[in-house]
């Protein structure tokens, strides 16, 4: 039959295939129809629109013809935005009715509004701002679920508010007709109907023709409305996946995902309040088009229970909202909680199912905040609402987002159980250490140990160094945010770096000499102060240092590492070299790779992991400096290259 | 005079504290913080202060270091300062300084910033090479402490 329509044949007496199912001939004379199959959209839906004889052939025949022009249109529409097939859906209405105008608008059941989506004909084009209340015309016909059709003329301005934009054009009358979608997997709180198509013929005498058409093509639009709708949260899922589920922290997930909800939804503000279930707290950790003169850490509420909306609501005084240009009044935020509220949505961010976060079992992991203000259109003002469709969009990102936060926070969580075991571990270390060198030194145990013996202390504490020193790398490649302070580059780090290798060098019985480092402690003042983290620079000179005495040259008897600086405008170069057992030249840039052992190290079996240069080239890296290492004739010569600090 | 530390592992730095009774200071240790705000309120004697800033409130409870107030506990030493300002505003913060081991970025920032609005050291003890250094470190941050007029 669909073959047949779309060649506008009309050979009652063909075989009919609907639904997979022969119609006998005694029900094809009840019955005519089209078929379309969507399967080409990606996701199968399939839609079968039927129209009944009701003893006019000719006009069912008619109407049908159009269905299937319409239909046969609307399966070509190509659209990334369910606005986008609406446009279309006025576009081909317009064009095969022969319409002045076409509108489609979807319910707001937030505010008991319709909000227009898409309009052909109409002079005005934004079409975000302007919104019907439930008294119109296309109000009336949503709260019948039927269409309204009036040739009445001239038209009531508290019911046709829109006609305004039609620039003064003279039409016949106007057809509204509610839509609804055939689909039983209609998107949480959409409500029934969807919304409403109003059309607006040139002539009164069009108007049943186009009223049969647009109840007959209700259905398929409002199921076909509901295709595109999933198709897009499918390019939203793909959209934050893509901008935001790379972000180490929860503030620039949230900020971006904000940017990426404005964008999509047009709202014109929001916030973004996460849940710290250590806390117990919610915090402001994004906000968009808000003024705000205080720092967004500074605002927080305390979370009261699983309603982290009314959490929210309740104790923010939102003035701080100045942007808008209807200040977020605090009552009414209150007043969304029960109903309705006219400027505003909460959207929760939930996981699927409840999780366990800091000892509980929730769903929620903060709350969105999306706002809105009036718009002046033709001297009325409207307020910019939130459809069913914003709202399902929203849930639908807010709940992706909401898992991309839960495996933030449960990384966080475990980051703390980790802060708390190397936490008891460093305080272990360090008071055995503490220990053994007060009764190093205080007891004066050279008098009553063997000197043998006196080796076991000296080596215990080494080992307790290399195991600090361990912990203390790991500590600065695993944390995202290293704090960078100013650092002066001799007696914060290269002075106890000696130190450490000269204890270092005594416990293995090497004669270590440094040269240059004596020249910097006599200029100290010509040095210019540098940007880093002093521990972090310790581990980095120290992991060179230990190298240069693992990999010493057997046939010299001492190790030399000789520590000059180059000054540049913007940076200080440190240049460290050995008089070790070098590295090839063509390993120089892949000895900074994660693993990688130089041949040096292989061919004389000298244990190592191949992490220490790549540790040291990230450290470096996120202090804003390098490290590279130079062609060298003997031994080793790397050049760290670190920002110099700059006051502002 | 006498030099308090208020730590809750103060056992653990038993070698820190031996080496400031071998150079002939008198310590006293206190491991929560009510014990220790109960006594710094009005000791006469305080030389300085040594305060960690993970402290423990006390094991039956506190009403002056809640949860909330110490963010989970992790910040009971600032609030232990704070208090001792505000009781004795001619004692503290001058003859006090923070003590730290943490890796929490966010608590370490708190400490910071309340040393900066002090004027007073924060003491990592991961920059602390040895009982000696400590001693050593005390002693620096001593000298650069005026004495003040009515200190006992």
């Amino acid at each position: 039959l669909a073959a047949n329509v779309a060649e506008k044949s009309y050979d009652l007496t063909a075989p009919i295939m609907g639904h997979g199912v022969d119609l006998s001939p005694m029900a094809y004379t009840r019955w005519i129809g089209c078929a379309h199959s969507w399967t080409a959209w990606g996701n199968g839906v399939r839609v079968v629109t039927r129209a009944e004889v009701t003893g006019q052939p000719s006009r069912d025949l008619s109407v049908a013809a159009e269905l299937a022009r319409i239909a046969e249109r609307l399966t070509l529409s190509t659209f990334e935005r369910p606005r986008d097939f609406a446009v279309d859906v006025t576009g081909a209405l317009v064009d095969e009715l022969g319409l002045v105008a076409a509108s489609l608008y979807v319910t707001s059941p937030s505010t008991g509004g319709l909000k227009l989506k898409a309009a052909t004909g109409f002079s005005y084009e934004d079409y975000e701002s302007f919104q019907l209340p439930m008294h119109s015309y296309a109000g009336l016909a949503v709260v019948d679920e039927t269409a309204y059709v009036t040739d009445e003329m001239p038209l009531d301005p508290e019911l046709y508010r829109d006609a305004t934009l039609l620039s003064g054009r003279r039409i016949g009358g106007i057809v509204a007709t509610a839509f609804d979608s055939a689909s039983v997997q209609l998107p949480s709180r959409a409500p029934h109907p969807l919304g409403c198509l109003c059309l607006y013929p040139k002539d009164a005498s069009d108007l049943q023709h186009v009223a049969d058409v647009s109840a007959a093509a209700a259905t398929l639009i409002g199921t076909l409305y509901l295709s595109a709708l999933d198709r897009y949260l499918m390019h939203l899922r793909s959209r934050i996946v893509r901008e935001s589920a790379f972000k180490h922290d929860i503030g620039s997930l949230v900020r971006k995902s904000l940017e990426v909800f404005k964008e999509e939804l047009g709202f014109e503000a929001g916030s973004a309040w996460i849940l710290d279930p250590r806390r117990n707290r919610l915090y402001l950790r994004g906000s968009t088009g808000l003024a705000s003169g205080r720092r967004l850490a500074d605002y927080s509420v305390a979370s009261r229970g699983a309603n982290l909306i009314a959490s929210v609501f309740h104790e923010v005084d939102a003035a701080w909202h100045t942007s808008t240009e209807q200040t977020f009044d605090k009552a009414k935020v209150i007043e969304r909680l029960d109903g309705p509220l006219r400027n505003g949505a909460a959207i929760p961010i939930e996981v699927p199912e409840p999780v366990r976060l800091g000892g509980e079992m929730r769903s929620a992991v903060g709350v969105m905040v999306l706002l809105n203000h009036y718009t002046d259109l033709g001297g009325v003002r409207h307020i910019t609402d939130f459809s069913w469709e914003d709202e399902a969009v929203a849930r639908f990102g807010s709940e992706m987002i909401a898992v991309l936060i839960y495996q933030l926070l449960r990384t966080r969580d475990h980051e703390s159980d980790y802060e708390r075991q190397m936490h008891g571990a460093r305080t272990n270390l360090q008071c055995a250490k503490s220990n053994l060198q007060f009764l190093q030194t205080r007891l004066n145990i050279e008098d009553q140990l063997p000197l043998r013996y006196q080796h076991y202390v000296a080596n215990c504490i080494d080992w307790i160094e290399d195991l600090q020193q361990q912990i203390n790398r790991d500590e600065f490649v695993m944390r995202d945010d290293l704090s960078v302070d100013r650092i002066g580059l001799y007696g914060s780090v290269l002075k106890p770096v000696q130190e450490l290798a000269k204890r270092r060098a005594e416990s293995e019985r090497v004669i270590l000499e440094f040269t240059g480092v004596d020249l910097l402690a006599s200029r100290i003042e010509m040095i210019p102060f540098v940007r880093g983290n002093a521990a972090a620079l310790q581990s980095v000179f120290r992991n060179l240092v230990d190298n240069s005495i693992k990999y010493r040259d057997p046939s010299s008897p001492t190790v030399r590492l000789d520590i000059r600086l180059r000054l540049g405008d913007q940076d200080l170069t440190v240049l460290f070299s050995d008089n070790g057992l070098g590295i090839g030249d063509h390993e120089l840039d892949q000895v900074f790779e994660l693993g990688y052992r130089g041949e040096v190290a292989r061919r004389i079996n000298i244990q190592g992991t191949g992490v220490g240069l790549h540790e040291c080239r990230f450290l470096l890296k996120k202090m804003g400096g390098a490290i590279a290492l130079d062609e060298s004739l003997t031994g080793s010569r790397f050049s760290i290259t670190l920002k110099r600090w700059e006051k502002n | 005079l006498t030099i308090y530390f208020v730590d809750e592992d103060s056992y653990k730095y038993d070698a820190w504290l031996e080496e400031l009774r071998f150079r002939g200071y008198e310590v006293v240790e206190f491991t929560n913080a009510d014990d220790a705000f109960a006594h710094l309120v009005v000791a006469n004697d305080v030389e300085l202060a040594i305060i960690d800033v993970m402290l423990s409130a006390a094991p039956q409870g506190s009403d002056r270091f809640t949860r909330e107030r110490t963010d989970d506990y992790l910040e009971t030493g600032l609030a232990l300062l704070n208090d001792l300002v505000q009781q004795r505003d001619g004692v503290f913060p001058a003859r006090s300084v923070l003590l730290t081991n943490t890796i929490n970025v966010s608590t370490f920032r708190s400490a910071r910033e309340c040393a900066v609005a002090h004027s007073i050291e924060l003491l990592e003890k991961s920059s602390i090479d040895s009982p000696f250094h400590f001693g050593d470190r005390v002693e620096e941050i001593l000298d650069g402490i005026d004495s003040r007029p009515g200190l006992a």
